[in-house]
């Protein structure tokens, strides 16, 4: 069998040992693992070409010296890690990061919330087409959401935000909300928010929906109001879904590009750190810097994943 | 019927209701105010402070972005076509890449399938970021770089593990019984998959095929690399650059994005069911 073949070179335990024991059963055991793999060899094989082989080699050429211009590629130790995380563009471009990670899960968490449990209020049609209008954003091209929002933020009159708070005269003038270094960030983030927050009610929603109503019940006949409610069972019994929300929300705002891309640029105030590496490696031609970038912040999203995770499956108990 | 139910007072069928109308203002309000923006005259485009309601009907800023021989009209359809085969190209090559796997990896307990689910799980995680480096030097090297079938493939290795992982989920809730009667009778592997547990594993297709269809229309980074130049460039890539190029002309830019959004939203209001009921069954395995 050729696929087979292919897929011999992946280690595989346990196989022969049980086979030699049992031989009345080797041959079928032989041909489940030989179909096993079969199925498995295509999807192995993308993964392996085109995910696993260039995360390792960027970690492996993070240690390199590798400009375009220059052919020597030496072992260069930490010299890219040291170079980058003294960059003062790559520290700004760490602290944008922090700022869009503040507000996107913030945002996304109370809206998420609030919109999760406003449609688990809802029944039978009223549901379907909330549901639909809610998750109508996740459908949006970040770069095409980055146009729609650039109208809404749009510094002359001729912007819906301006006009609108003009008109309620919470404004004295029309301003230019993405210029400005905070709020121009938090407000970034906010569209930002716009996109990733139906995730987050999707996921937040399938969290409500399992939690028994009989805990409810209880509570009731205890005498508790809807906010103790909200507090002592809702809150509690969401943590593995509201993980998953701030997870997502880290993962988000370290890989964030379209979106600021096509509000503001390329400005070293605005971007993140995926950002950054796009710099160092396609405008600059620093491959090694930009590796090291891309390295620093894949461990920055692993180690936050990891607390994440360990808060979960700390304790999880009814 | 909730034992919430009795809790609701005149206040809390306030705060739902007040809740509820920001909820849909904020879900629609970009959308809307494009959808203003594209059918308005310049003149409507311009004024200020802006109306809040559309104050007439004109196509003319699509006319202008569509017309033969107009500035955009050769670039746009030709990033449209890009965007169509890049999105289906990828959704397609995934679903028959990641069926198999899905399907071998509930169902066959083979030597190796638990390490090689772990891996394929781990590489959920990485960033696309990380990659983008050495991937862009692989294409350079084969020469895939500005070729359709290159995006395809790097948007593929993007959504796989997720389709997998989609797909398995909801294998494992089917009933086993079904396959080993169709076994019974004489049918291989391959005509259960396609005559037993394809139209049982059908909703969770539809949800992996929307999830991989919404990732691969909106990537940005990968084309934006890989494919830049007219002819492969997709809508994602191209409209940006109308943001410079027509810097004032918010109609044109408006036309694209409405058009660019289209195909994405039809299909969510049209399978959101599937989709939801097929991504939550994968959220709770």
């Amino acid at each position: 069998m050729q696929p087979g073949a292919t897929t011999s070179a992946i280690p595989v335990t346990g196989g022969p040992v049980q086979d030699r024991s049992r031989p009345a059963h080797s041959r079928s055991r032989r041909r489940v693992n030989r179909l096993g793999l079969a199925l498995v060899a295509p999807a192995f094989a993308v993964i392996a070409v085109l995910v696993l082989y260039p995360s390792i080699s960027s970690i492996v050429g993070s240690f390199q010296r590798y400009e375009l211009t220059d052919p020597n590629r030496s072992f260069s130790g930490f010299r890219n890690y040291v170079e980058v995380l003294t960059d003062p563009a790559f520290l700004q471009s760490l602290a944008n990061t922090a700022g869009y990670f503040v507000v996107i899960t913030l945002a996304v968490l109370l809206m998420g919330l609030a919109t999760a449990l406003w449609l688990q209020s809802l029944r039978g049609v009223w549901r379907a087409v909330a549901l639909t209008v809610v998750v109508l954003p996740w459908a949006v091209p970040g770069t095409v959401a980055g146009v729609l929002w650039s109208f809404i933020l749009n510094p002359t009159g001729a912007g819906l935000l301006n006009s609108v708070l003009k008109s309620l005269n919470l404004i004295s003038g029309y301003q230019a909300w993405l210029n400005m270094p905070l709020a121009g960030i938090v407000v970034i983030g906010l569209t930002v928010a716009w996109s990733a927050a139906p995730l987050g009610v999707v996921v937040l929603l399938a969290g409500l929906e399992g939690i028994p109503r009989e805990i409810y019940e209880q509570s009731l006949v205890d005498g508790a109001g809807r906010a103790k409610q909200f507090v002592s069972i809702t809150l509690p019994l969401l943590r593995p879904a509201l993980a998953i929300v701030l997870l997502n929300g880290a993962v988000l705002s370290i890989g964030l590009f379209d979106q600021v891309y096509v509000l503001v640029g390329l400005d070293p105030q605005k971007i993140t750190v995926a950002g950054s590496m796009y710099l160092y490696a396609f405008r600059d031609f620093n491959f090694g810097f930009g590796f090291a970038a891309s390295v620093i912040a894949t461990a920055i999203t692993a180690a936050i994943s990891l607390v994440y995770l360990g808060l979960v499956y700390r304790e999880e108990e009814y | 019927m909730r034992g919430g139910r009795t809790g609701h007072g005149p206040f809390w069928g306030a705060v739902r209701i007040l809740v509820g109308v920001l909820v849909v203002v904020w879900s629609l309000a970009p959308i809307y105010w494009a959808t203003v923006i594209a059918f308005a005259t310049p003149a409507d485009i311009r004024r200020s402070p802006a109306a809040l309601l559309p104050q007439g009907f004109s196509p003319g800023n699509f006319g202008r972005l569509l017309a033969p021989g107009s500035a955009t009209a050769d670039v746009f359809v030709s990033a449209l076509g890009s965007s169509v085969v890049q999105a289906l190209g990828t959704t397609v090559l995934t679903l028959a890449v990641a069926l198999p796997a899905a399907y071998a990896f509930a169902r066959l307990r083979f030597a190796g399938s638990r390490a090689l689910l772990v891996v394929i799980t781990v590489t959920l995680a990485v960033p696309v970021y990380l990659v983008l480096i050495p991937l862009f030097q692989l294409a350079t090297a084969t020469g895939q770089i500005n070729t359709q079938q290159g995006v395809v493939l790097v948007l593929t290795s993007a959504a796989l593990p997720l389709a997998i992982w989609i797909l398995r989920s909801h294998i494992v809730t089917l009933p086993e019984d079904l396959e080993s009667a169709a076994r019974l009778d004489g049918a291989g592997t391959f005509r259960v998959l396609r005559s037993v547990v394809g139209p049982l594993v059908a909703p969770g297709l539809v949800a992996a095929a929307v999830v991989t269809f919404l990732a691969s229309w909106g990537a940005f980074l990968v084309p934006l690399v890989y494919a830049n130049t007219t002819g492969t460039e997709p809508l994602t890539v191209l409209i940006p650059t109308f943001a410079s190029k027509f810097s004032s002309d918010y109609g044109l830019q408006s036309a694209a994005g409405l058009i660019a959004v289209l195909p994405p939203v039809v299909l969510v209001v049209l399978l959101q069911k599937h989709l939801l009921s097929g991504l939550l069954k994968g959220a709770t395995r």
